[in-house]
């Protein structure tokens, strides 16, 4: 029996993630958030390095006592925050790719049916925040709470952000017929 | 859910990716060593840095200002000389770190060494601090200054704004220009150098603004901004300027052809003309606009992705970085490396061969041959202590600090300190006691600032202090114990101090268990000595202390029992003694049962010196 460490969990630290917790992750929830890092970023092999990265991060810090209570919306939230820093400091890669690629074919590479690629290019047309917003909302399903947490911003701001997005979204997926029957509004 | 949000959801959500699990892991498990080995070696590198480079940092003014007598130039009005090109590069580590280098590549040091990625570095007017945008791994990046020889980080901004792009100095060194995203638009606003007053400077005329640069009159602002929002795909970039009270808002480079992206506008010290950088569908090259005609020249080829021009303080030369020109297959991003070149497109000459990014000179005016700001500044109270931390000498202040004075490390007369403390949140706000990532630094020197080396990251720590020192190890160095005291089972955990050498910065260690340990009293092989004490959910424990103070021996013993259960006790008694290597060894470790009626006696007296009691 190991002499535990008083007080609660989210103030002492937690146990480190063992082995069948990483890889339970890569199973179920890996290719999810890589596929939302690359649309809420606009970069496909950025993504998914962000996200092996926040991985990485989450490991050690776990190893060295830090409580990680969502190992999804923390790597998540860590990716989203690298790859706006490789957004940030790579203007001139940025700009290079834009000649081969138009924007959205980087994320849209990743989407794997007509219907999907459309709706990558809508989301990638986005202003930044509502992208990011729209991503773990329909992709992933954070809801209002999670979301302000992610990406570390309030509710009020999560909310608008995505009604925006939203309404950007169904202009341009051409989803307007279904609001006009939408009868449990917004 | 709306149909609308059940629609999208359908469609965004779909066929995934394929994902090799094994292949991951593996891929993951070696990353993570990688990281750990390089963050152990590298955390003995910063006090060295901070001391080099202020000596470096005296040479290169003083050898700077000798060799650039002849540069003054204009209407008899002397311009700055060069002093060192300050940049970003990545780093083994993963994060990107400041460098700077005399102009011809020499004496490249490196200036930050945090966890954090710190690019877009831009001098002050005097050349003596850097503001840059720093970013730690989890948090919003922000506007931060550094002085030039490294040492402590100052944040400008706060998580309100989402810092997108590099600071700007006006040029009396009052104002410092940066773009962020306010959560609505990505703007360009400017704070006071130290923070105050930030405002928006530009509106919703354009639309992500980014790389502000102040002329050198300080009456324009110029900066890279889309004419067209960002529903509208594909934007452009064009170069505008705009005065520092966000009026006269000018387009600089607007030509009917939107397929031409500009960015990274930097000014002629004689603010006649903007250098920036221009990428299209044909072409990628630094650009000068000349701006009382609209004339253009191109400075470079534009055979490569170039971009971050940089005008030299003289007007000599332009800095910039080029991607792609050693691009292997498969790379990506396309490594950038930093190269110069004359305004007239001659003497281009490669300074970089292993990767850096956003180049920037450091001005030296005229007579400010004198050493940079010390890199080991006297610690200073917060104005508002509680909410923005302390500054005890770290790169960062320390909230809910607690401290230990009088410590005589070395028995040699010098009287140090040390300190706990949670590191500040990039809002420059303190976390809730208890959470965080807290640190144990020390004052071995007895200048009164905590030594850069061995503060490292600790798991959060509820109640933490100081608590004593000994000498444990009878070497005649002292140890520092730290006791966590929170709920009833307060620990107490370990630490050395270290001189200079190869591999360690002075500064403050955390003592470990050499191998096997004793797995059976849960002290786990290389890992921190923590020894848990008092009493809490059966457990009990206690230590104390034999032969001291020829050879020390610390005797832990703890008792356990389910509570509400009629088993008999679990009792451990390890003893363990702080070897020359800087590691506990375990003597022997008993391992026994004891009925609960008749349980043993927890020992709690004063032990090695350090008296070694159960919190109350």
């Amino acid at each position: 029996m190991r002499p535990t460490v008083g007080g609660d969990d989210r103030s002492r630290g937690g146990r480190p993630l063992n082995e069948a917790e990483i890889r339970g992750f890569l199973s179920h929830d890996y290719a999810r958030v890589v596929n939302a890092v690359a649309l809420a970023s606009g970069s496909d092999p950025g993504a998914e390095d962000a996200v092996q990265e926040a991985l990485v991060r989450a490991w050690i810090r776990s190893e060295r006592g830090e409580h990680i209570e969502s190992l999804p919306a923390w790597v998540t939230s860590v990716a989203l925050n690298l790859s706006r820093s490789g957004w940030r400091r790579a203007v001139a890669e940025r700009r290079a790719s834009r000649r081969v690629r138009a924007p959205g074919e980087a994320a849209a590479a990743s989407a794997s049916t007509e219907d999907q690629v459309e709706v990558a290019r809508a989301i990638v047309a986005l202003p930044r925040r509502e992208r990011e917003v729209a991503v773990l909302r329909y992709l992933l399903g954070f809801d209002t709470k999670e979301t302000a947490g992610v990406l570390r911003i309030g509710e009020g701001t999560v909310k608008s952000s995505l009604a925006r997005a939203r309404a950007h979204l169904a202009e341009r997926l051409r989803v307007q017929d279904l609001e006009a029957n939408d009868v449990e509004g917004r | 859910m709306s149909k609308v949000d059940e629609e999208l959801t359908r469609r965004l959500r779909g066929a995934q990716r394929p994902v090799d699990v094994d292949e991951l892991f593996e891929a993951l498990e070696r990353r993570r060593s990688h990281r750990e080995r390089v963050r152990r070696v590298q955390t003995g590198a910063l006090a060295f840095a901070v001391l080099a480079s202020t000596i470096a940092g005296f040479v290169v003014l003083r050898s700077a200002f000798e060799v650039d007598e002849d540069t003054n130039v204009g209407d008899g009005f002397p311009l700055p000389a060069n002093g060192e090109i300050v940049f970003s590069a990545g780093s083994p580590d993963g994060y990107v770190h400041l460098y700077a280098m005399q102009p011809d590549g020499a004496g490249r040091r490196r200036i930050t060494d945090f966890g954090s990625d710190d690019t877009t570095p831009e001098v002050s007017p005097d050349g003596r601090t850097i503001a840059f945008v720093h970013q730690l791994e989890d948090a919003t990046p922000a506007i931060a200054t550094i002085p030039i020889g490294g040492g402590v980080v100052t944040w400008l901004t706060d998580g309100e704004l989402f810092v997108t792009d590099g600071p700007s100095w006006s040029p009396d060194g009052t104002r410092i220009a940066f773009a962020a995203h306010d959560g609505e638009s990505q703007r360009i606003f400017a704070t006071n150098a130290d923070g105050s007053d930030p405002r928006a400077i530009t509106g919703d005329d354009v639309h992500w603004a980014e790389g502000p640069a102040w002329s050198p009159d300080g009456s324009r602002i110029a900066f890279a901004a889309s004419p067209i929002s960002g529903d509208e795909a594909p934007s452009v970039w064009d170069i505008y300027t705009v005065a520092p009270d966000g009026g006269d808002l000018t387009n600089v480079t607007r030509t009917s052809d939107r397929s031409h992206d500009e960015s990274s506008p930097t000014w002629s010290p004689d603010g006649e003309r903007i250098a920036f950088a221009r990428q299209g569908l044909e072409e990628s090259a630094i650009v000068l606009r000349r701006l009382s005609d609209g004339r253009e020249t191109h400075v470079t080829e534009g055979s490569f992705v170039e971009g971050s021009p940089a005008w030299s303080p003289d007007g000599r030369w332009i800095a910039f970085d080029r991607a792609g020109v050693d691009r292997d297959p498969g790379e990506h991003p396309a490594r950038q490396d930093l190269w110069l070149i004359h305004p007239d497109g001659t003497g281009e000459t490669r300074l970089t061969t292993d990767g850096a990014f956003d180049p920037t000179w450091q001005p030296l005016p005229a007579g400010s041959i004198e050493p940079p700001a010390s890199a080991t500044p006297e610690p200073t109270a917060s104005p508002s202590p509680g909410t923005h931390g302390r500054d005890i000498g770290l790169a960062f202040p320390v909230c809910h600090v607690e401290n230990l004075t009088g410590i005589d490390w070395y028995g040699e007369g010098t009287v140090g300190a040390a300190w706990t403390g949670a590191r500040v949140r990039p809002d420059g706000r303190c976390p809730e006691e208890g959470t965080g990532e807290y640190v144990v630094a020390a004052d071995i020197d007895g200048d009164g600032v905590a030594e850069p080396g061995g503060m490292g990251y600790f798991p959060s720590c509820l109640f933490c202090r100081p608590y004593a020192t000994s000498d444990l190890n009878a070497d005649g160095v002292l140890e520092l114990v730290v006791l966590e005291e929170a709920s009833s089972t307060p620990s107490y955990s370990f630490y050395e101090v270290s001189v200079p050498t190869s591999e360690r910065s002075p500064g403050i260690y955390n003592l470990s268990v050499a191998p096997p340990g004793a797995p059976e009293a849960n002290l786990s092989a290389n890992e921190p000595l923590r020894l848990v004490v008092g009493g809490d959910e059966g457990f009990s424990g206690g230590v104390t202390c034999e032969a001291y103070p020829e050879a020390p021996t610390l005797v832990y013993t703890w008792v356990f029992g389910e509570v509400d259960a009629d088993t008999d006790l679990e009792v451990h008694t390890t003893r363990l003694q702080l070897g020359e290597d800087g590691i506990f060894h375990v003597l022997g470790s008993d391992d026994s049962l004891a009925p609960r009626s008749d349980p043993p006696t927890i020992p709690t007296d004063s032990a090695c010196g350090v008296d070694f009691h159960p919190a109350p």
